[in-house]
């Protein structure tokens, strides 16, 4: 209820929409290229191994199931921790560094609630659906891949791919990305937080932020995944 | 100021544009993955299977090969499992319908499939238990028949099978040496040339009759006149021997072996067999003149005498004649 009091008061209302702004549009370029790439090469590489059995079709499920369950969330994680998160903890690291936090907090206004929960918030607002706009164009670059080097006929390619995927599959993986969006905001503004001696500071909590978030999300990924698929 | 309105409002629209479309395609994903209709009512049967084989929620259900909904439900009950159906149209099953887990393929997956049964059997009536034939491991099944294929090759069939292998290398060996008919032809050109010449031979023969050459040939290509005239033979044929059958005519009445003219023919026979007799002894006129040379002269001169006689008779008839007349007169 806190929560969305404070998204929804008009001056946080208007942070988190630059926010979502600056977390999901601004990231849409960078996460096309990546989402139809990723799935282009999924379905080249599953149809050319396929091909020798005679059964580049079933590609649409190999890249379909893929994505959903795991390279959709994990890619959008990896980007935007590397693009968002990046920048988040460059912001605070800045901030930190000329005192701009200290000034905060003799003004008497929580960094915490004034800087990180719009950022939170739009997180996790725009992870789950970044993800599945990861997910379509993945599909959708697959399905690519398949008409023109493969030879598979798009209506078959869409039929297998709904064939083995699951709605638990679809949400677990909006899940992942929830959890990846939150770990990114955490750690960004953590590091940011801590950051010191001037401008090697700044870069040192990027760079921090970067490694911490990718190998937080390679670790979260598999718990998530074996919490739920055994 | 307003300036920054105008950024602040294309932020928010581009903003509230992506979220609508993203959760949309949310959405329409679900919807897809869920395989339910939004416009079609679903319908729900339980089909009880004594084991599932691993079946999990969400496989798809086929009828005649068609996807018409998906596993909803599994629930282990005692003595069986019950599986709840989600389907998008009405099942019209027969009394001998079948419900049946299948393998997708060799590597895993399942799903159901279920066959309406004959049309000419009575229709389930509302309410009847759907009950599922147990499903078949398909490795286990092709693990089974690769062990009934290698019992059965090992109890003796496979000694037939080298024995047959062992003769076919006999008989190859034996054409390779050229031995027997099959050998020659291969080795010899000279057969190859005789049956080259029998083959042209054939073939001239079979252009002949195929030209309408000949008695064969004008069977084959008349137009039904041969034909007419064999089937009129074979008619008259039939006739004749169903009257030989039924005794019909004097052959008939022989064949047919009828008393009273055998009798007939016994009695002629034994007649004209003694007057044979009776004539070869020399019996009677005709038997002497036969046998006794004497009779034979005496008939000769008695004939002569009697032409002699009639020849004189024939020269007096005209005075004879005459006197008769002129005589008669007085």
């Amino acid at each position: 209820m806190w929560a969305l009091r404070f998204v929804l008061s008009r001056r946080n209302r208007r942070e988190v929409l630059v926010q979502l702004f600056v977390t999901g549009i601004k990231s849409l370029g960078v996460l096309s290229v990546v989402a139809a790439f990723i799935g282009m090469i999924l379905a080249l590489q599953t149809g050319l191994e396929l091909r020798r059995y005679g059964q580049e079709v079933n590609i649409g499920t190999a890249v379909t199931v893929v994505m959903v369950r795991e390279m959709g969330p994990f890619m959008t994680g990896l980007v935007i921790a590397a693009s968002v998160g990046a920048a988040i903890a460059a912001q605070m690291a800045t901030m930190t560094v000329s005192e701009e936090i200290a000034a905060l907090e003799v003004m008497s206004i929580d960094p915490v609630r004034f800087l990180v929960m719009p950022r939170l918030a739009a997180m996790l607002v725009m992870m789950p659906l970044l993800t599945v706009y990861t997910n379509v164009l993945g599909v959708l670059g697959g399905a690519v891949v398949g008409k023109t080097q493969l030879g598979v006929a798009l209506p078959a390619y869409f039929d297998n791919a709904i064939q083995f995927v699951r709605n638990k599959d679809l949400y677990v993986g909006l899940f992942k990305a929830m959890v990846f969006g939150v770990i990114i905001v955490t750690v960004a503004c953590q590091q940011g937080f801590q950051a010191s001696e001037g401008a090697v500071g700044v870069g040192v909590a990027t760079r921090r932020t970067v490694v911490i978030s990718f190998l937080t999300i390679l670790a979260v990924g598999y718990m998530i995944t074996r919490l739920f698929y055994t | 100021m307003r300036r920054e309105r105008i950024r602040e409002t294309s932020m928010e629209v581009t903003v509230g544009a992506f979220l609508f479309m993203a959760l949309l395609a949310l959405g329409v994903f679900t919807i897809i993955l869920s395989r339910q209709s939004l416009f079609r009512p679903t319908l729900y049967y339980d089909v009880t299977f004594r084991t599932v084989m691993g079946v999990r929620e969400g496989e798809n259900v086929y009828l005649r090969g068609v996807i018409v909904g998906k596993v909803d439900d599994i629930v282990a009950e005692r003595g069986h499992v019950r599986l709840r159906l989600a389907l998008n149209r009405p099942l019209e099953l027969h009394e001998n319908y079948k419900i049946e887990i299948l393998a997708s393929s060799l590597l895993g997956g399942r799903y159901l499939n279920i066959e309406e049964g004959d049309e000419d059997r009575p229709l389930l009536s509302p309410g009847t238990p759907l009950v599922g034939t147990t499903p078949k491991e398909l490795l286990d099944e092709a693990t089974r028949t690769v062990a009934s294929v290698r019992q059965t090759l090992e109890g003796g069939v496979l000694d037939q099978i080298r024995s047959i292998v062992s003769n076919a290398n006999s008989i190859v060996a034996r054409v390779e040496r050229g031995e027997g008919t099959l050998g020659r032809l291969t080795r010899e050109d000279g057969l190859y040339a005789d049956v080259s010449a029998a083959a042209a031979s054939l073939r001239k023969v079979v252009d002949r009759i195929e030209r309408g050459e000949g008695s064969l040939g004008r069977l084959l290509t008349d137009d039904g006149r041969v034909y007419r005239d064999i089937e009129a033979t074979a008619a008259n044929l039939r006739k004749a021997s169903d009257d030989l059958a039924q005794g019909r005519g004097l052959l008939g009445k022989l064949i047919s072996g009828e008393d009273a003219m055998m009798e007939d023919l016994r009695a002629t026979v034994a007649s004209v067999r003694a007057v044979a007799e009776g004539l070869r002894r020399g019996e009677g006129t005709l038997g002497r003149l036969l046998t006794e040379t004497e009779v034979y002269e005496d008939l000769k001169q008695g004939l002569r005498e009697l032409r002699a006689t009639i020849d004189d008779f024939r020269e007096t008839a005209p005075i004879t004649t005459f006197s008769s007349i002129f005589l008669g007169a007085f």
